[in-house]
C-alpha cells in the first residue's frame, strides 16, 4: 500500500447491515418466484403470442429488466432505508404524491399477495394434484385438484396459506431470510429434477408416446389441429415477440428489485442492491431458458402454443405446465414429489416476499408520522412487526377472497398496471435527481453519481426505464391477454386508492400540525448548512 | 406554559456538514434548545500528500488531487464533510505517523481540538444572537482530552456531561451522561453497568418530578429497538448464522432500568447508527436520531414539550 493511499483509522466502533448480496438475490428470485413465473413461459408467453421465441421473450425481457433494475438499485443506493421508492420520492418530487403512489403500492402488493396465494389451490395444486392423478390413475388426487381449484377450494387453503405466510412473518427476520434461503435451495433442486426428466428423454419420439400413454391415444398429434380450430394463428414475429417481451417481462421477472424497499437492511446497499437485483435476473432467466431449450429438444414451438392455447382459451383440457411434461417423462413418486415440494414451498416463498417488502414500506410511512407508529410496532422478543404483517395479511385474505369469487380486483391481471404507474414516481424523481438536488447527486454512491460524459447515468437509465415502463401502461390495454383487461372500473379503482393515499397524507398532516405541533412537510425540508 | 421546542441530534462524527446543518435545523425550527448526544469526534484521519507542487489523497477509495489553493480547500472540505480529518503531510511523513501511533494520536488530538473549537465558535456565532443554548454530552467514541475543551464552552454552549441543569425557566430538568456500557472496541467512555447506574441514579437524586426531567444518555436502553447492532465474536467479527448478520440488543441495561423506575419524560440517546426509533418505555419517550454523518445527512428530531408533556414529535433528516 503506497503512502498516499493510508488512511489512519483510531479505534472505535462501527456501523454494519445485515442482507448480503446473496441475500437481495434470494430475495429478487423468490419475488420473480421460480414457480410461478417457471410455469408462465411455456404455458402463458407462447399461447398468446403463439410463434414468438420463448427464449427470444425471455432475453429482451431480462436485458430491459436489467435496465429497470439499475434505476432501483440506484433509489436504493441515494436513499439507503426502508422504502428507499417513497423516500426518494418524497425528498425529490413532492411527499403527497409520493405517499400517494407508495400507498397504492403497498395496498395493492398486499391484496396481490392474496391472488399469488390464491394461485396456489387454484393453479398450482391443481396442477400438481393432476399430474398425480394422471400419472398414477389416482382418481383422489384428480377430485382432489377440482375441489382446490373451486371457490370453496380457493377460499379454504387459500386462507390457510395467508395464516401460514401470516405466522412466517412473525418469526424473526433472520429465521424468514434463512426459509427463503432453503425454498432457494429446493426451487432450484425441483428446477434439476425437470432438466434431468428433459434431457435424459431419448427424443420427440420419447415425449410424444409418454403424452399419448397419460393424456391418450393420438392425443399429442391432434393438439395443433385443435388449437387452429379453436382461432391460433401461429406466424413467428420478431418485432412482436419485443413487443410482447416488454410487457410479459414484468409479469414473469416481476420482484428482483424488491430489496431497495428495503434497502436499510442491505449492507453496502450502492453494491449489492444491483448485483442482488442483476443476479436474480440472470439466475431466473437462465433456469427459465434452459428449461425452454431442453423442452424445445422434444416437442416443436408450435405445439407448446397450442397446449397453451388450448388452456388459454378454450374448453379442452390441457395441461401447458413444464412440470406436467417432465413428469410424464419420469412418472414415478420422487420425481413428482421433488417438483411439488419446490413448487409449494417456494410459491410460500413468494407471497413472503410481498409480506416482507409491503411490511418495510409501511415503516417508511411510520417513521415519517404520516401513519400512527404503532402500526410499525416491532415485537420486543420476535423482532417482528407484528401489527404491520397482520395488517398485510389481512390484506392477503381480501386477495384470497377477490380470486375464489372471480371478483372485480382480478389482483394478479391488474398488478402490472397498478405496479407500473406507481413507480413512475420514484423512477422520474431518480432521474431527475441530477437536476433538482445536484447536493444530493454529487455526494451519492458512484451507481448514482456516474456519468457518460456529462450526461449522469442514472438519468440515461432512468429514461430508458421511463419509456419501458410508460409502454407497459400502454401495452396493458393493447394487449388485454396480459394486460387483464383494464376497463374504465381498473382506471378507476386506482384513482379512488391514490386519492384516498392523498387524503390520508393531508389528514395526518393537518392532525399533527394542530395537535402536535409539528408540520410533516418538514421532514422532507432540506437543511442548507449554516 | 408556552411550547418548548427542542432539536435533538447526535454523533456527528466529525462531520462539518452535518454539526452545520444542526444548527442551521435548530434556527429553521425556532427550536428553544439545540440537544447533541455525543460522539462528536471523527474516526479517521487522511493524509494529504504533497507531491510535485500538489496533494493527493484517498477518500473512500477514490484518488483525489488538488493543485491550486482553491482545489486544496475544496478537498479539506470534502474530507470534513465525511467527518475525516485532513492533515497535510509528506510521503515520508505519512510513513512515519505509520509507523508511530503516538505521534499519530497527538495529530488526532489536533484535529479533533481544532474542529470543537470551531463548532463551539460556530455554535455561538448564530445561537447566541438568538438566545438558544446548545446542550452536548460526549460518547463513548471521544477521546477523554474532549472534556478539556468542553469545559471552555461559556454562553450558549454548555456541556451537560454529569450534570443537571434546569430548561424553560425551571420547568423541565436535564441531566446528562456521556457514556457507553463495555463496547467491544473498549472505547473511551466505555463504563461497566453498576458504575453508569451508579451515576444516573446519583444525578436524578433528589429530583423533584422526574416525570419532566430530560435524560440524554449516549447509549441507549437495553433492548428498546434503538439499539440493535450486529452480534460480534471475541476477535470482533461479524458473527452470521445461516449466511445472515446475527443482530442482537446491545444497549445498557442499567438506563433501561432507570428509566423505566424513575419515567422520566424522554430519554435521548444514540450510540447506535442503524439503530433509529421512537419508542415507549412506560410513560417514556426514547429517542435514538441514527446517524448517517458519512452521506453527510443530518438525521435530528424535533420534539414539542408543553404543559410537561411531549407534546409532539418529528424525525427530520436532510
Amino acid at each position: 500500500m503506497s503512502a498516499t493511499q493510508r488512511l489512519f483509522v483510531r479505534q472505535s466502533s462501527g456501523l454494519v447491515r445485515t442482507i448480503s448480496a446473496f441475500g437481495a438475490m434470494v430475495f429478487g428470485v423468490h419475488c420473480i418466484s421460480l414457480s410461478s413465473s417457471g410455469l408462465i413461459p411455456f404455458s402463458w408467453v407462447a399461447s398468446v403470442w403463439p410463434g414468438a421465441s420463448i427464449i427470444g421473450v425471455l432475453t429482451v425481457a431480462m436485458i430491459l429488466g436489467l435496465f429497470h433494475a439499475y434505476t432501483y438499485a440506484a433509489i436504493g443506493a441515494a436513499m439507503p432505508r426502508s422504502g428507499a421508492d417513497y423516500v426518494l420520492a418524497s425528498r425529490i418530487l413532492n411527499p403527497t404524491l409520493a405517499f400517494g403512489a407508495s400507498w397504492v403500492l403497498a395496498l395493492f402488493s398486499g391484496v396481490v399477495a392474496g391472488g399469488l396465494i390464491a394461485w396456489i389451490p387454484g393453479t398450482a395444486l391443481p396442477t400438481l394434484l393432476r399430474t398425480i392423478g394422471i400419472l398414477f390413475n389416482n382418481q383422489t388426487a384428480t377430485d382432489l385438484a377440482t375441489w382446490s381449484a373451486s371457490s370453496t377450494g380457493i377460499l379454504v387453503i387459500g386462507t390457510a396459506c395467508v395464516l401460514l405466510t401470516w405466522a412466517t412473518m412473525l418469526l424473526p427476520t433472520q429465521t424468514i431470510v434463512r426459509i427463503l434461503e432453503v425454498g432457494f435451495f429446493l426451487g432450484l433442486a425441483a428446477w434439476a429434477v425437470i432438466y434431468f426428466a428433459l434431457a435424459t428423454a431419448p427424443g420427440p419420439e420419447a415425449f410424444q408416446s409418454a403424452w399419448d400413454r397419460f393424456m391418450g391415444a393420438g392425443s399429442f398429434a391432434s393438439r395443433i389441429d385443435l388449437a387452429v380450430q379453436a382461432g391460433m394463428e401461429y406466424s413467428p414475429n420478431v418485432a412482436i415477440m419485443t413487443l410482447a417481451g416488454l410487457i410479459m417481462g414484468f409479469w414473469i421477472y416481476y420482484g428482483y428489485y424488491i430489496p431497495t424497499f428495503f434497502a436499510g437492511e442491505v449492507k453496502e446497499a450502492h453494491r449489492n442492491l444491483l448485483i442482488g437485483a442483476w443476479s436474480a435476473l440472470i439466475i431466473t432467466w437462465l433456469v427459465f431458458s434452459a428449461a425452454d431449450l431442453l423442452l424445445e429438444r422434444l416437442v416443436p414451438l408450435e405445439w407448446i402454443a397450442a397446449e397453451g392455447y388450448l388452456y388459454n382459451n378454450t374448453d379442452t383440457f390441457a395441461m401447458p405446465w413444464i412440470t406436467f411434461y417432465a413428469s410424464i417423462l419420469r412418472p414415478n413418486v420422487l420425481v413428482v414429489g421433488l417438483i411439488t415440494i419446490g413448487w409449494v414451498y417456494t410459491l410460500i416463498n413468494l407471497a413472503q416476499t410481498y409480506f416482507f417488502y409491503t411490511s418495510r414500506i409501511i415503516f417508511s410511512w411510520a417513521f415519517d408520522r404520516i401513519i400512527p407508529s404503532g402500526i410499525a410496532y416491532v415485537h420486543p422478543r420476535v423482532g417482528s412487526p407484528v401489527v404491520a404483517v397482520t395488517l398485510i395479511a389481512i390484506l392477503a385474505e381480501i386477495g384470497v377472497l377477490d380470486a375464489a369469487t372471480r371478483g372485480i380486483l382480478a389482483t394478479q391481471l391488474h398488478f402490472v398496471f397498478f405496479a407500473v404507474i406507481t413507480q413512475i414516481v420514484p423512477v422520474l424523481a431518480v432521474t431527475l435527481l441530477p437536476f433538482l438536488k445536484p447536493d444530493l447527486f454529487e455526494a451519492a454512491p458512484r451507481i448514482v453519481r456516474a456519468k457518460l460524459g456529462s450526461l449522469p447515468v442514472v438519468t440515461l437509465i432512468g429514461a430508458v426505464t421511463l419509456v419501458y415502463l410508460g409502454w407497459m401502461i400502454l401495452a396493458s390495454f393493447l394487449f388485454p391477454a396480459v394486460g387483464g383487461g383494464i376497463g374504465r372500473g381498473t382506471v378507476l379503482t386506482f384513482l379512488l386508492i391514490f386519492l384516498i393515499g392523498i387524503a390520508v397524507h393531508v389528514a395526518s398532516r393537518l392532525y399533527r400540525l394542530r395537535r402536535e405541533g409539528v408540520d410533516l412537510a418538514w421532514t422532507f425540508r432540506e437543511i442548507p448548512p449554516v | 406554559m408556552k411550547l418548548f421546542r427542542i432539536v435533538y441530534s447526535s454523533d456527528f462524527h466529525a462531520s462539518e456538514l452535518v454539526f452545520r446543518k444542526f444548527l442551521s435545523a435548530g434556527l429553521m425550527y425556532e427550536a428553544r434548545a439545540l440537544v447533541v448526544g455525543g460522539d462528536l469526534t471523527g474516526k479517521a484521519l487522511v493524509p494529504l500528500i504533497r507531491v510535485d507542487g500538489r496533494y493527493e489523497a484517498v477518500i473512500a477509495g477514490v484518488r483525489r488531487a488538488a493543485e491550486t489553493e482553491t482545489e486544496l480547500k475544496q478537498l479539506r472540505r470534502l474530507i470534513a464533510n465525511v467527518g475525516y480529518y485532513a492533515q497535510e503531510m509528506t510521503a515520508d511523513e505519512a510513513q512515519y505517523y505509520a509507523e508511530h501511533p503516538a505521534e499519530q494520536a497527538q495529530l488526532f488530538r489536533r484535529g479533533i481540538e481544532e474542529q470543537l473549537t470551531r463548532w463551539i465558535e460556530l455554535a455561538e456565532q448564530h445561537l447566541r444572537p438568538r438566545g438558544i443554548p446548545l446542550y452536548l454530552i460526549p460518547g463513548n467514541d471521544d477521546p477523554l482530552f474532549v472534556d478539556e475543551i468542553l469545559e471552555r464552552c461559556a454562553g450558549s454552549v454548555v456541556n451537560v456531561d454529569r450534570r443537571r441543569i434546569e430548561l424553560a425557566g425551571g420547568e423541565y430538568m436535564l441531566a446528562g451522561l456521556g457514556v457507553s456500557n463495555e463496547t467491544p472496541w473498549r472505547c473511551p467512555r466505555d463504563w461497566p453497568e453498576e458504575q453508569i447506574d451508579r451515576e444516573l441514579r446519583g444525578l436524578l437524586s433528589g429530583v423533584r418530578e422526574p416525570a419532566r426531567s430530560i435524560l440524554l444518555v449516549h447509549v441507549p436502553p437495553y433492548d428498546s429497538g434503538l439499539d440493535t447492532a450486529p452480534a460480534l465474536d471475541q476477535e470482533l467479527r461479524i458473527r452470521y448464522a445461516g449466511g445472515q448478520v446475527l443482530m442482537e440488543p446491545v444497549g445498557s441495561r442499567a438506563v433501561r432500568r432507570v428509566i423505566e423506575e424513575v419515567q422520566p419524560l424522554l430519554g435521548l440517546h444514540g450510540h447506535i447508527h442503524e439503530s433509529p426509533g421512537f419508542r415507549k418505555l412506560g410513560r417514556t419517550l426514547c429517542v435514538n436520531v441514527g446517524s448517517e454523518y458519512a452521506e453527510g445527512i443530518l438525521r435530528a428530531a424535533i420534539i414539542n414539550l408543553e404543559r410537561g408533556k411531549v407534546k409532539g414529535y418529528l424525525p427530520i433528516s436532510g
